[in-house]
């Protein structure tokens, strides 16, 4: 099987020829797909090796030849330990949270090591890497950091794992694609005409004084600055830390942020400005629904309306809302 | 911004090579001049206060200055920036000076690197045994720092780095020992080597004065060593000649230029082979024992009519050479009249107690040889006094030596004696050389050293030739029967007084072990390297053999490494099965065995999903086992973790239906 036997000897040769993979489930590194190469230092090495060849030939110094040998081996040596620091590896690919444009997605991977494998570094092309130290048995937790520029679907590709471990000569790596995509959403943009696109079902504005007759909505964690009498002392006892009542006041109007009422801005501006609309109104604790061309996202409040609406927003026009 | 600079590198780290830079440096104290020195370990201080107290590091323009007024420095001190003593020192210098604009990585690696070349250049000055030791301790520091500053994150404990690294250095020793015994050797330097490339080597000069000899014979330095193919010959025999000293100045004695012998030599009684290594002492001449046999010189080299040996480079490195002499020679030599005549010239007007000496004995002597025995008669009745330490002579050396101090060593007996003969008109002349040396029956040679310098005459007989007198012999008979050692009065030349049998023994023991150093390892050359593998038996292998061979070594040794780093190790394999059948023997008791084709990971998901509540231990066990077992390497710990995990595991039997 020719083709069998050129993939394994030049996987880079089968990528072209395959097109690349997106890898499931756990990846482990082996040899059909690590790459090693010397690095600059490894060049300079190279050419210090030379020079030392040059002074012991020259002066027909003995301990010269040793030295220099020595250090030949070292190379050798040193470019077995790298690959080895890579060999056995395995990868798993968890997932990336959504983020804002302008902010850093971190795609979480779980990587762990038949054995100790220091600084292991992890990153997208050309983006500072996120490093870590495999020197326990078990898995370990990283993410890899992108930075998130367009709202949509960030789709990274491929990753690379690599180290120049023990001494840095030479540089052994790997590419891994899980397929793993992130949610990025649109940049929040406050406006001093907060919620200007916002109207009450009534007609009215949005409130946030509004005082009313306080239903218990749901529990949720204690944040800093909930006043004390929210605080669900009783169900607190139970030992997951504080408990804050939440309530939703449902007498104040259902607020509707929509798209048909921030005048002649264009579409990104719109979308940044409903963003931070959303985001107000989950500080403001207001229902709230989104209306937006060809959508409608019924009121409600809470993590999962939340997440319903900007992701709705962030893949506003991208054409790929429904996954 | 500027305060955050010295931050980087981390202190601990920027402590390590500021001591590995010292320690590089050091040895290197005994030669630099001291400014520079003590420049450098400002420099090295300086570093470490500014990341001590976090000051920033000094401004580019600064810097250039102290690089500008350095390089000027050493052209000050050195008149130049080439050769071995200005480029030692340079390159100590901006390997200092590159620790003050410490930015990055790039520039440790900088430094590293040369540090390691720094290592090198040690070698130009010694290459003992000691200093090999000491300078693969540095290695191995350098290497370490290499690992500290590949691990951009967490450091690793030191003592795991110190010990990687000397893992590092002990795997690559293969392939260091097929390069070096493979790599093929060119002989002679590629570009001429600087005039200062060897110096400070000590050996007999091409002249002559009182006292030089004397104080040569205070080093106990080797100057060359003797295997002989035969039985060693008597310590009376062991004359080596270096050279002959024909021209007196009324002081010193003074070698002509040699012209080679082109006369046939015959000599008598079967030759003497030996194999002699010389060591370097940068003067064209090769001692060889007396006589030379002119059918077996070393190789290049050129027998002379006054029967010293020479060839036309310097010896600068360790030479080996075969030779071999005949006791006596049977003909006459350089009987040329011309010659003759020049070695009965003498400076007017010196010495003239010595020239009426002369008289006197001549005049009651029946011939040349009475002369002769008269004159050794002389320095055997009266008080002379054999030793090391002579009183200083004046203008008038010998008559002042023969009448006055009366207290020499041997150049003043052979200087002397020469002058006598001269004035009493025999031809005469001065050789110098080396006479017996020390045996060493571990190694099987013989060892010469500096101290075994010697001078004795040679007077011109009409019917026999030139024949060696040796006037030392007349004072001091035991010099030339048992060595030095035993000549000179009690309380002299300390380092040769006789040790304890055992202190004997260690340094000959010693001695051996140097000699087989200097043989196999600073001796290996091109001819080592030819002789070696033609006794191996593979012929006489030319540099393409050599490459050949060397790749295959190279390729094989690799391979053989990257099995061993790379295979996968089951140092615990019994106890981890041990513990992981305890687990399938708990679950086939509860009903739920393990069919024997059915992987690990692939059980432990069907157990799971009957014993949900034990997952997390499940997962647990299955992944050490894997890990354990087809990991690349493992820790004792997860084993005893496996062990305990397992011991721990307990369920409920299931009950189907």
């Amino acid at each position: 099987m020719p083709s069998n036997l050129l993939s394994s000897l030049f996987p880079m040769l089968s990528n072209l020829i395959r097109g690349p993979r997106i890898d499931t489930g756990r990846v482990t590194l082996n040899r059909r797909r690590i790459y090693i190469l010397p690095t600059r230092r490894g060049l300079f090495f190279g050419l210090l090796l030379l020079l030392l060849l040059l002074g012991s030939i020259n002066y027909a110094l003995s301990l010269g030849f040793v030295l220099t040998f020595l250090l030949a081996g070292l190379g050798h040596v040193a470019m077995l330990h790298t690959y080895r620091n890579l060999s056995g590896i395995q990868i798993n690919a968890v997932a990336a949270s959504p983020v804002f444009v302008g902010e850093t997605a971190q795609f979480q991977v779980s990587i762990e090591a038949p054995g100790a494998r220091p600084a292991i570094g992890l990153h997208f092309n050309r983006q500072s890497p996120a490093w870590v130290d495999l020197l326990e048995p078990g898995a370990q937790s990283v993410a890899i950091p992108l930075a998130a520029t367009q709202r949509g679907w960030l789709v990274p590709g491929r990753f690379t794992v690599f180290t120049n471990f023990p001494l840095g000569l030479f540089r052994a790596w790997s590419y891994v694609d899980f397929g793993t995509r992130c949610l990025v959403y649109p940049r929040p943009l406050p406006s001093p005409l907060l919620l200007q696109g916002a109207h009450t079902e009534q007609g009215g504005t949005l409130n946030t004084q509004q005082e009313g007759a306080d239903d218990f909505s749901n529990l949720r964690e204690y944040r800093l600055g909930d006043a004390p009498r929210h605080v669900a002392w009783k169900a607190s006892t139970k030992g997951d830390g504080l408990l804050t009542k939440q309530f939703i006041n449902p007498g104040a109007a259902t607020l509707w942020l929509d798209w048909q009422l921030l005048g002649d801005a264009d579409t990104e501006t719109r979308l940044s400005r409903l963003t931070d609309m959303v985001l107000a109104a989950e500080r403001a604790r207001q229902t709230y629904g989104l209306r937006l061309p060809g959508s409608e996202f019924a009121p409600g409040l809470g993590a999962a309306q939340r997440e319903r609406c900007l992701k709705a927003l962030a893949l506003f026009g991208v054409g790929d809302a429904k996954s | 911004m500027q305060s955050l600079k010295s931050a980087w590198p981390p202190r601990p780290l920027l402590n390590g090579l500021l001591a590995t830079l010292a320690l590089v440096i050091a040895p290197h104290a005994a030669h630099l001049p001291l400014w520079l020195s003590l420049l450098t370990a400002a420099i090295l201080g300086a570093r470490y206060w500014m990341a001590r107290q976090n000051i920033a590091l000094p401004r580019k323009w600064l810097l250039y200055a102290l690089a500008v007024a350095s390089v000027a420095g050493v052209i000050l001190q050195y008149k130049t920036v080439f050769g071995r003593e200005a480029g030692v020192a340079l390159l100590t210098l901006m390997m200092t000076l590159k620790l003050l604009e410490v930015k990055n990585e790039r520039d440790v690696w900088l430094i590293v690197f040369l540090g390691y070349f720094l290592v090198l250049t040690h070698f130009l000055y010694n290459q003992s045994l000691f200093i090999a030791a000491y300078l693969i301790v540095v290695s191995w520091l350098f290497t370490t720092l290499l690992i500290a500053f590949s691990q951009p994150r967490a450091q690793m404990p030191w003592r795991a780095q110190f010990k990687l690294s000397a893992k590092l250095l002990l795997q690559a020793v293969p392939v260091m020992l097929i390069l070096f015994v493979l790599f093929p050797r060119i002989s002679g330097p590629l570009w001429n080597l600087p005039s200062d490339a060897t110096s400070g080597q000590t050996g007999l000069s091409d002249s002559m004065a009182p006292g030089m000899i004397s104080q040569l014979a205070q080093s106990d330095s080797v100057a060359f060593r003797v295997e002989y193919a035969g039985k060693l010959p008597p310590s009376t025999q062991r004359y080596f000649r270096v050279l002959v000293l024909d021209r007196f100045d009324g002081y010193a004695w003074r070698a002509s230029r040699p012209r080679p012998l082109t006369a046939a030599v015959h000599g008598q009684g079967a030759a003497i082979r030996y194999t002699l290594t010389l060591e370097p002492h940068n003067k064209p001449w090769l001692p060889v024992m007396d006589f030379a046999d002119p059918a077996a010189l070393p190789l290049g080299s050129q027998l002379n009519t006054d029967f010293s040996v020479t060839q036309k480079e310097l010896v600068q490195q360790r030479k080996r050479y075969s030779a071999a002499a005949y006791v006596s020679l049977g003909n006459t030599l350089d009987s040329d009249a011309d010659h003759l005549s020049r070695d009965l010239d003498l400076p007017p007007d010196v010495n003239p107690r010595a020239r009426e000496l002369a008289g006197q004995l001549r005049r009651s002597s029946r011939d040349d040889l009475d002369f002769i025995n008269k004159a050794l008669a002389r320095f055997h009745n009266e008080p002379y006094v054999y030793t090391l330490n002579p009183p200083r002579l004046g203008s008038n050396s010998v008559d002042e030596f023969l009448f006055d101090t009366r207290r020499g060593f041997c150049e003043h007996y052979a200087s002397s004696f020469t002058f006598l003969m001269r004035a009493g008109g025999v031809p005469a002349r001065i050789v110098t050389g080396y006479l017996s040396g020390e045996y060493n029956k571990l190694g099987n040679y013989l060892i010469v050293r500096q101290a075994d310098a010697h001078a004795w005459s040679e007077v011109w007989l009409a019917d026999r030739g030139w024949v060696r007198v040796d006037p030392t012999a007349a004072v001091a008979p035991n010099r030339i029967e048992q060595g030095i050692a035993n000549a000179l009065p009690a309380g002299e030349a300390l380092f040769l007084s006789e040790p304890s049998p055992w202190l004997k023994q260690l340094k000959f023991s010693w001695d051996a072990f140097n000699n087989s150093w200097n043989q196999w390892v600073l001796g290996y050359d091109q001819e080592r390297q030819v002789s070696f593998f033609a006794r191996l038996g593979f012929g006489i292998l030319s540099w393409q053999d050599l490459g050949l061979y060397l790749l295959i070594g190279i390729g094989g040794a690799f391979g053989l490494l990257a099995l061993f780093t790379l295979r996968t190790r089951h140092p615990h394999r019994g106890k981890v099965e041990r513990a992981y059948a305890l687990f399938c023997k708990r679950l086939a008791l509860a009903g739920m065995a393990r069919d024997p084709a059915e992987g690990p990971l692939d059980f432990a998901a069907r157990v799971k999903t009957q014993y949900p509540g034990q997952a997390s231990n499940i997962d647990a066990i299955t992944r050490l086992y894997v890990a354990l077992r087809y990991g690349a390497d493992t820790k004792a710990e997860w084993v005893k973790d496996l062990e305990d995990l397992v011991r721990r595991f307990k369920v409920q039997k299931i009950h189907i239906r």
